[in-house]
Order: C-alpha cells, then sequence, then structure tokens
C-alpha cells in the first residue's frame, strides 16, 4: 500500500455512491484483506465501509435478508438465524474460525473473497439465496454461481435467502482428519424438502473442495421426486463420492476426502429414510 | 463521511480514544493496529502469529474484541480501544484479572491479556457461561503452556466475582 493517497470511510449509501470507483478497494472487518494487501501498490484509494448502515439481520415475508455487514458472531447469535432453517445460519457460523475472528470477519467479505475455506457461501448456496450488489449507480440481485462467474464489482450490500425452505431439513459438518490437519477439510451442506417420505427438493453443497462451493445438479435431479424409502442410498452415497473425487483426484487427500463423502450422504440419507 | 488524505510526510493522521484517552498520531499505511498500540506503550498487547490466528494481540474495539495484528492502524480511526491496560493494574486489578492470577491461569502469561480481553467480551454478553460456552469463547485464544483448564476455571470464577460486585464499574 505504499502508494495510497486517500482513506475514505462513507457513512451513507449516497456517499458511498459519490465515491466509489470499479478500482477502489473495499475493506470491511478486515479478517482477509489487509495481510492481502499490505504489498498491493496498486491501492491508491481505500474505502473502509464499516460505517455503512448494512449491518442488520431482519425478516420478511419472504425471506431472510441479511445485510453484508453483520459479523458471524452476529449470524450466530441472532434470534432470527437461531430461529429459522431449524438454526441451520446460525450453527453453520459458529464454525468459522475463532471467536476473535467471528467478531471481525462479516458475510459480505466472505462472499466477496473466494476461499476454499469460507463457510458462508456454502449457506448461500444451500439456501438458493441472492446477493444484491450495488455499484454506485443501481442494484443487482443474483445468484451465487453468477455473482463469482460473472465477476460484477461492486458493494455487496445484502444477501436474501427465501423463507420457502424454512422447514426443510438441514444438515451441516466440517470435518478433517484431524483438528490441525486443515488440508484435509471438507464441509457439508445440505438441505432437503420431504413430503411423506418423498423428497421434494435436495441441494447437497461441498465446501473446501475448490475456492467456490460445489454441487451436483444432476444427481440433485435424479434423486428429486423419489421416495426416501425406495431410493438406492449406497448408489447416490458412491455418486457424490466419485463426484468429489473427480474434482481434484491428485490431491492429497482426495481418498479421504471419498471415504467421508461416502460415509456422510449414505448416513444423511439413513436418517431420512427413518423420519 | 471521513476523509483522511496522506501527508506531505506520507502518514495518515488518525484519531481514537485509546484506555480512555485521546490519541491523535500519523500512522504509515503498512502499520498495523498492534504496532501502533505498542508503539504507544501499550506493551500488555502481545505479538503472537502475526495472523489473526493465536490471540495474544486481542483489544477490545467498539465494545468488541478483536485481533489487532490483522487490523490496520488505518482502521482505528474515530474508534474506542480498550487494551488489557485499560482494565486495571497490578494495584487495582480488575475481577477478570484477579480471577486469572487466583485460579493458577497464569503460567509464562504471555497469552493471558488476550484471554482475558476475550472473557471480559463473553462475561458483558453473558453472566453465567457454562463451560461449553467458556470453550466456544475462548477457541481463538491459543496457550502453549497450559491444558486449558484453569483458564476455564478462571473464567467461572471471574463470572462469580462479577456477580458478586455490588460497584458495577467494572462492567
Amino acid at each position: 500500500m505504499n502508494n495510497l493517497k486517500e482513506v475514505l470511510r462513507p457513512k451513507t449509501l449516497s456517499e458511498f455512491s459519490k465515491i466509489y470507483k470499479k478500482n477502489s478497494y473495499l475493506m470491511a472487518g478486515s479478517t482477509y484483506s489487509f495481510k492481502s494487501i499490505e504489498n498491493n501498490n496498486e491501492i491508491k484509494e481505500l474505502i473502509i465501509i464499516d460505517s455503512l448502515p448494512l449491518k442488520y439481520i431482519k425478516k420478511d415475508k419472504n425471506s431472510v435478508r441479511l445485510g453484508s455487514l453483520s459479523t458471524f458472531y452476529d449470524l450466530e447469535n441472532n434470534e432470527i438465524t437461531k430461529k429459522h432453517f431449524f438454526g441451520f445460519i446460525s450453527h453453520a457460523a459458529s464454525f468459522c474460525s475463532s471467536q476473535l475472528i467471528r467478531n471481525m470477519a462479516t458475510f459480505g467479505g466472505n462472499i466477496a473473497h473466494p476461499n476454499a475455506f469460507n463457510i458462508l457461501p456454502l449457506i448461500v448456496e444451500t439456501l438458493n439465496g441472492k446477493i444484491k450488489i450495488y455499484d454506485g449507480k443501481k442494484y443487482y440481485t443474483i445468484s451465487l454461481g453468477a455473482y463469482y462467474s460473472k465477476k460484477i464489482p461492486g458493494l455487496i450490500t445484502e444477501i436474501i435467502l427465501p423463507l420457502k425452505y424454512d422447514k426443510n431439513v438441514f444438515y451441516f459438518e466440517k470435518i478433517a482428519r484431524t483438528n490441525s490437519s486443515w488440508e484435509s477439510y471438507i464441509t457439508f451442506s445440505f438441505r432437503t424438502g420431504l413430503l411423506k417420505n418423498k423428497i421434494t427438493d435436495l441441494r447437497m453443497v461441498f465446501g473446501a473442495l475448490t475456492h467456490i462451493p460445489l454441487y451436483n445438479a444432476q444427481i440433485e435431479k435424479e434423486v428429486i421426486g423419489k421416495s426416501v424409502k425406495e431410493l438406492d442410498i449406497d448408489y447416490v452415497a458412491k455418486r457424490y463420492s466419485d463426484f468429489v473425487y473427480s474434482v481434484n483426484p491428485s490431491h492429497k487427500y482426495s481418498d479421504y476426502r471419498k471415504e467421508v463423502v461416502y460415509n456422510t450422504v449414505k448416513e444423511f440419507l439413513n436418517k431420512l429414510s427413518k423420519r | 463521511m471521513k476523509k483522511i488524505t496522506r501527508n506531505a510526510q506520507g502518514f495518515f493522521n488518525i484519531s481514537f480514544i485509546l484506555n480512555s484517552k485521546d490519541f491523535s498520531v500519523d500512522v504509515s499505511p503498512k502499520e498495523t493496529l498492534l504496532d501502533l498500540i505498542r508503539m504507544l506503550g501499550y506493551k500488555g498487547t502481545k505479538r503472537g502469529c502475526d495472523s489473526g490466528d493465536c490471540g495474544s494481540c486481542a483489544i477490545i474495539m467498539n465494545s468488541v474484541t478483536v485481533v489487532s495484528c490483522v487490523l490496520p492502524a488505518l482502521y482505528a480511526d474515530g474508534k474506542e480501544i480498550i487494551t488489557i491496560e485499560g482494565l486495571g493494574d497490578v494495584s487495582n486489578p480488575h475481577p477478570i484479572q484477579s480471577a486469572f492470577v487466583e485460579a493458577g491461569a497464569v503460567q509464562c502469561g504471555f497469552c493471558i491479556p488476550g484471554m482475558i480481553m476475550t472473557t471480559k467480551f463473553l462475561l458483558d454478553r453473558i453472566e453465567n457461561p457454562d463451560e461449553k460456552t467458556i470453550k466456544h469463547y475462548l477457541d481463538g485464544n491459543l496457550c502453549r503452556c497450559t491444558g486449558y483448564i484453569k483458564q476455564v476455571n478462571a473464567v467461572k470464577l471471574a463470572s462469580s466475582k462479577l456477580k458478586n460486585i455490588k460497584n458495577r464499574k467494572w462492567r
């Protein structure tokens, strides 16, 4: 940051719109930013966005709306996130790093800086959420996949999670060979809609495999509409383990991950069949 | 909107409150908040991993405990910061500090300022935390001397001490 000339701290989105340029560098919680930009001499202007009114968690008729400056601590302890989606968001947020990081890291930052260990993109993908972006002139509301593929510059203002999945079955787990074996980590984030033992909806997302979360729409399509009792659980678990293995077969822990995915998917589906 | 421009010497002037004192200092863009705090003489805040993993550098900023080693000093502009020195001292310790000493939770002591700042954050929010909650909150404060048992006991002791204090100035 040797060439940094100005530091700006807007308090409103209107102020933000006046100063934002496509090459402005935005900083929120700073858990990602500072160490990664310390030696970046391209940055001339730093916009610290922590004073913007985007730290909220609210609910409307159809969705839960999370302001992008909500921290992991907020997500973990808020009554709305604890109550809806069977506490799935709150539970998942508690898995992030340490308390000190959960106090600082923001939802928006976790989405904006793709990293294999990010947890919140999995939540957004699992809940089929939308991301609202403001580029200083207009707002865009897009899916997570579109956000990562189109790389739309701007400020993430809000994450919208549809309440139509509120009564689904959820599962979130982070598994590694040992607590310190970070390279072997794999994160599971599952959601299923069930109606009289029939799978009406399914989203099984896997994290820590690449910088963005992954799911397999083809397997999901094959499973949706089937009765849990008729489902060939072993076959589905094997399909998923092959899918995860195929992402990076040369990875040091690809065999371990394959086995874990097989066992976890099987356990999840078996539990569904017992409901 | 607050705007800070780089001065002719290449620094940014920031103002903040540290342990109830007003400060106005020039900082470089690459300086961390940890560097700044220690440079100002508050050396109770320790440098450990320098990557936000160990919690030795924990401070309270605007009522929230954060790691100061990953924050740019620039970020502190307009904030209110409390370090371990702001809680109490040897002659007049904070009940949490006393609890850590009484529970025998301090060995080399390097991690303790950070642990105490996290404990303050926890007890400000949950008056009587159970063991699971204490461990969850202390998960970012690493200690290389102990097995964490005495620190967990210290937090429980601090919780009971604070409950019994009628004078709420410590809270």
